[in-house]
């Protein structure tokens, strides 16, 4: 019952179980129970699946104890590393251990957070450093949690993620965690919980940060060329193309590769002109990928590499100082304007924003912590998930240049010279009107990207026209929209 | 055979001796035989029997832990690969690529070899930068060949610019990027062969090696019809085995290009990588395994079967 | 006429003296040098920016920081340490394993020969990515996973097929004169193995074992699944951690610091590569034959 309650306040109108109807088979999901448990009707047990029943210990039992042998092999381990490393790889507790799956860390702010909580809860974090190639990260993760790694415990998980190995039940439900620990989720941007980090109703990540697209411009370029930041995407033509020199100064840096950044680029285009990135065939979508091309072909105010640059490339060109404009996440704009070598005064963001057609809108999405379901230490798992999401651990993120996902925080002057996107996300958002809108988050969501990047990437050079692009991009993507769309 | 018929009997009798003591030894040459083979044989059974039991098992299920299905639907994931334009978009690519590569890789390779195996100052030293980029890891060549293939910071246009003021788009294009594609994987590559090659120089018996050692024209002559027959069953190995690699893996081209423009490099193994790690859909990508398997399946019958008549030649 | 002064008349060659030969050399040392400069560049830049427009061929400056940085927050003698021991023991084993198999294929002409030499080129059909998930579930069983035997057996596994392959062709390259000599003269099989045919076939062996060590070097795929525990750390790991070292994230690499520990990761090879590359010429020749 309590639990319609939460719904309530995450404003999904689900009951408490619902029937999935797929192709041909029904399962059902009772998550009235605090602690659902998943059965998959027929689920074969022959040997080739290793799924384990997801089961969560009841409320206050014990943790379990490990023995101090393990603690100290533990520390051990970490001793005869750790004089050769800075690096985190363990801090040793006795009330256990937890297996962190988090990326390398950035000036000492995850092993400060290890610290602290193991510090405060005894539990030992086993720190394991996840890939920063997507592709090898998503390989890592899909094969343990497939195969039902039991030692995997909390690891760091993307939008697209949450929803997929939500969807595929991998994941244990953060709910009670809320719940029990009494989270002000109200306090986290919105559409980073109800959007992208819940599936059918369940909550299955806690975000840690909240990484909005913004559009940042070099200062000293707008006051040589003397134009003022436009207010529309026709305005903005105008002053990129005065912005633009040639072939050594462009008015903006697109992003145009496939592999991810071509779809985020779509997605905040077509969404200021009223169509998303999986309706790529209504008239704001066509008109935005219309627009795109035009500014590297027609107006010229980006290069006409456009379609093989992706971020690595385009922030060197920023760094050379070839770019004007740049409409990308708020992490490079922490990591230009913190680092010594790069400008502090020149670079700022555009607030507020330009708008398309229909609205000023920017993407939004963020990393947070997911658990896995099949994990052996679940408790020790859910009390990091609570501590990492507290204000003042939150923070430890703008020591890495991330914006938290806790709102209340933007508006702190003291970290905003650590993140100093921060000021700019709190103006944004003031007077209540946020122009955050998470992408369209499904567990088919990397099959809509694959498709949408690939025809429009085809269209982008030149090897179709729109139409042939958007129709065969929309006859991969309406089956999968079919398929998980919510009953 | 002797003509005279009294030493028939006896010589009956002597081959029967002889016959079951030659069993005997046939017998211990073939325990023998087995030993040898045994831990090769049953080290690659122990990590390959079992992978390809459950992908050809899951080829024929529709088996996706996102839409919770386990199901038997036989030759549907089949049929639907026939069908699906992804399969078909990449399958002419796939083929380009792996015969242009090889081809290349192949040629290449034997004339390096040669170049490597001349008498030369720093021939040492040479040998050993030619290895350099194959024993780089794909990961960093990967990158690498992003920069140097990019369009204001890449060694390539640069060298251009300088000469012509010009700077080619080269991953925007189909036809450059399957060039650029093409051009880092023999970069990469073709530095095995060679090695491979040389190694096999270096076995070609004393005297035919001498009557490759021809003035003028004659030594092109001598190269290709006694140098090469005797590297023959090495280079068929080496193209059959480069050929599979070349199918089965995508990372440098992704690397590149992301299997773009459009779908202008798409590998139909990243296909498989997709509908398993992205969309999970193992079902799918096992059916999909199991076609390229088939691909070069064909490739490896027809490789075998090439490889022994060069041994018959070399006898 | 002594063995060494008639291998070397063998390989004098009127071309190795022209000025085109050294001029293909020169061609051929550049089109590798110089991408290979273009990649180790990016470790000598300072900051983040690692190229201009257009390219600036000398570093600006050494980077030192960058060095420091990478040798600091990463282990990387133990990598190089683990990576080192692991690469050399499974080469080792591979090619002694191999070297008896590809013996008794290539000489022992035993039914089943055909089978066992197209098997092993089947077993390496499968796409990696297939056999990922059933060889983790194999291991999770067997408590293989993050241990230096279940890496081991991986590593050793993956080369199997080729070795093997090659040096089938390489023992058929042999003139069977010799080993038929040597058994006249009644040699057991364990000396004609070791004493008769090892030897001859030597540069085969020497080429083999720098290209096994190699691949087990480069490994990749393999550490990041199925063991990534302290105790395995192999240098490629070093790789993807540098990516991120200097206040990268999920959606940037930091060029310059990989760049600079795949330095690093290559010099061991090279150096490997420099000593073994001697071995490959060396070695009795066949004009031993009586």
């Amino acid at each position: 019952m309590h639990y319609a309650a939460i719904s309530d306040s995450l404003s999904r109108p689900k009951g408490d179980a619902y029937a999935y109807k797929l192709r041909r088979r029904t399962i059902s999901v009772d998550r009235s129970a605090p602690t659902p448990d998943v059965r998959l009707a027929g689920e074969r047990t022959n040997g080739m699946s290793k799924r384990q029943e997801l089961r969560t210990p009841r409320n206050g039992a014990p943790f379990s104890r490990r023995s101090l042998l393990a603690g100290a092999a533990a520390g051990a381990t970490a001793l005869s590393l750790g004089s050769r490393s800075r690096r985190v790889s363990a801090t040793q507790g006795s009330n256990g251990e937890v297996n962190v799956l988090y990326l390398a860390d950035q000036h000492d702010h995850f092993k400060t957070v290890a610290e602290a909580f193991t510090a405060e809860t005894g539990i030992g974090v086993k720190y394991e450093t996840l890939p920063s190639d997507y592709l090898s990260g998503q390989q890592l993760l899909t094969t343990r949690l497939v195969a039902g790694d039991t030692d995997l415990d909390v690891f760091w998980c993307d939008d697209f993620q949450s929803s997929m190995y939500g969807a595929a039940g991998w994941l244990e439900p953060l709910d009670p965690i809320v719940e029990e620990f009494g989270i002000q989720l109200d306090d986290y941007v919105p559409t980073l919980i109800t959007d992208v980090s819940t599936w059918d109703g369940a909550l299955y990540r806690l975000p840690w940060t909240a990484e909005p697209e913004l559009i940042f411009y070099r200062t000293d370029y707008f006051e040589e060329a003397g134009v003022e930041l436009p207010a529309n995407w026709d305005e903005f033509v105008t002053v990129a193309t005065a912005l633009t020199n040639g072939s050594d100064r462009y008015g903006i840096g697109l992003c145009g590769q496939k592999a991810g950044t071509l779809g985020n680029e779509i997605q905040h285009w077509a969404n200021q002109a009223g169509g998303a990135i999986n309706a790529l065939d209504t008239e704001g979508s066509k008109q935005a990928i219309t627009f795109y091309k035009d500014l590297f072909t027609t107006h010229k105010v980006a290069p006409p590499s456009t379609p093989q640059e992706d971020y690595n490339t385009v922030l060197q060109g920023f760094l050379d100082g070839k770019y004007a404009v740049w409409w990308v996440w708020d992490v490079f704009f922490a990591a230009m304007t913190t680092d010594e070598t790069f400008w502090k005064d020149q670079v700022s963001v555009m607030v507020p924003q330009m708008a398309g057609p229909q609205n000023a809108e920017t993407s939004i999405g963020c990393w947070g912590w997911a658990i896995n379901g099949f994990s052996g230490r679940k408790d020790q798992a859910k009390q990091w998930v609570e501590f990492t999401s507290r204000p003042e651990i939150m923070k430890h993120q703008m020591l890495r240049g991330n914006a938290p996902a806790r709102t209340s925080l933007w508006a702190d002057p003291e970290y905003q010279e650590r993140a100093p996107q921060l000021s700019f996300m709190a103006q944004m958002i003031e007077g209540g009107e946020s122009p955050f809108r998470a992408r369209p988050v499904t567990p088919g969501i990397q099959e809509i990207y694959d498709a949408a990047e690939q025809n429009v990437h085809a269209f982008l050079t030149d090897q179709v026209d729109l139409d042939t692009a958007v129709a065969q991009a929309m006859e991969k993507i309406r089956p999968i929209l079919e398929r998980y769309s919510a009953d | 055979m002797s003509g005279s018929n009294s030493t028939f009997a006896a010589d009956q009798t002597a081959s029967r001796t002889v016959s079951r003591s030659h069993h005997r030894a046939t017998a211990r040459r073939l325990l023998l035989a087995y030993a040898l083979v045994a831990p090769v044989v049953l080290w690659r059974l122990a990590t390959s029997v079992y992978p390809f039991g459950y992908t050809a098992y899951l080829s024929f299920f529709d088996h996706n832990p996102m839409r919770r299905s386990h199901e038997y639907i036989g030759l549907d994931n089949y049929r639907t690969m026939i069908n699906d334009p992804d399969v078909r978009n990449t399958i002419t690519f796939t083929i380009f690529f792996t015969v242009v590569s090889v081809t290349l890789q192949v040629v290449l390779g034997l004339g390096i070899a040669q170049l490597l195996n001349q008498q030369f100052s720093l021939r040492g030293f040479v040998r050993a930068v030619n290895l350099l980029p194959w024993a780089m890891s794909a990961i960093v060549i990967g990158t690498a060949a992003n920069w140097i293939f990019n369009y204001d910071y890449g060694l390539i246009n640069d060298l251009i610019w300088r000469v012509s003021g010009f700077r080619p788009l080269w991953l925007t294009d189909v036809t450059n990027a399957r060039f650029a594609v093409a051009l880092t994987d023999v970069w990469k590559n073709t530095p095995l062969l060679a090695i491979i090659f040389l190694g096999g120089l270096q076995g070609i018996p004393a005297e035919l090696s001498h009557a490759a050692k021809i003035d003028g024209a004659g030594r092109f002559r001598a190269f290709l019809s006694i140098t090469i027959p005797q590297l023959m069953p090495l280079i068929i190995s080496m193209a059959i085995f480069t050929a599979v690699y070349r199918v089965l893996t995508f990372d440098i081209v992704y690397a590149l290009t992301a299997g773009g423009p459009g779908t202008a490099t798409s590998l139909m193994s990243y296909l498989i990588y997709l509908q398993a790690f992205r969309v999970l859909n193992f079902g799918y990508a096992s059916a999909l395994a199991m076609g390229l398997f088939g691909m070069v399946l064909v490739v490896g019958v027809v490789g075998f079967m090439l490889l022994r008549r060069s041994w018959a030649k070399l006898d | 006429m002594t063995i060494p002064k008639a291998a070397a008349l063998r390989r004098v060659s009127l071309v190795s003296s022209s000025v085109l030969f050294y001029a293909v050399i020169t061609l051929f040392l550049v089109s590798i040098l110089l991408p290979l400069y273009y990649t180790f560049m990016a470790a000598f830049t300072s900051g983040k920016q690692v190229y201009s427009k257009p390219l600036d061929y000398v570093p600006q400056s050494l980077g030192l920081e960058r060095w420091k940085t990478i040798f600091d927050e990463l282990p990387i003698w133990r990598y190089l340490l683990n990576t080192f021991l692991i690469s050399s023991v499974s080469t080792v084993i591979s090619l002694l394993i191999c070297f008896m198999a590809a013996y008794s294929i290539a000489r022992l002409r035993f039914p089943g020969a055909n089978v066992v030499l197209i098997g092993l080129l089947i077993s390496s059909m499968l796409p990696w990515v297939s056999s990922v998930v059933p060889l983790f579930e194999m291991y999770q069983d067997l408590h293989l996973l993050n241990t230096f035997q279940g890496l081991l057996v991986l590593y050793v596994s993956a080369l199997l097929p080729f070795t093997t392959w090659l040096l089938v062709s390489f023992i058929k390259q042999l003139p069977v004169e010799i080993e038929e000599a040597a058994r006249v003269d009644g040699a057991n099989f364990v000396s004609l193995l070791w004493q008769i045919v090892l030897p001859m076939i030597f540069p085969a062996m020497a080429t083999l074992f720098v290209i096994n060590f190699i691949v087990n070097w480069n490994e990749f795929f393999t550490p990041l699944i199925f063991a990534r525990g302290e105790g395995t750390k192999v240098i490629t790991m070093a790789l993807f951690d540098a990516q991120s070292i200097g206040g990268a994230s999920q959606y940037y690499q930091n060029w310059g610091t990989m760049s600079a520990v795949a330095i690093v990761a290559t010099i061991p090879i090279f150096a490997i590569t420099l000593i073994f590359q001697r071995r490959i010429t060396e070695g009795i020749t066949a004009g031993a034959v009586k």
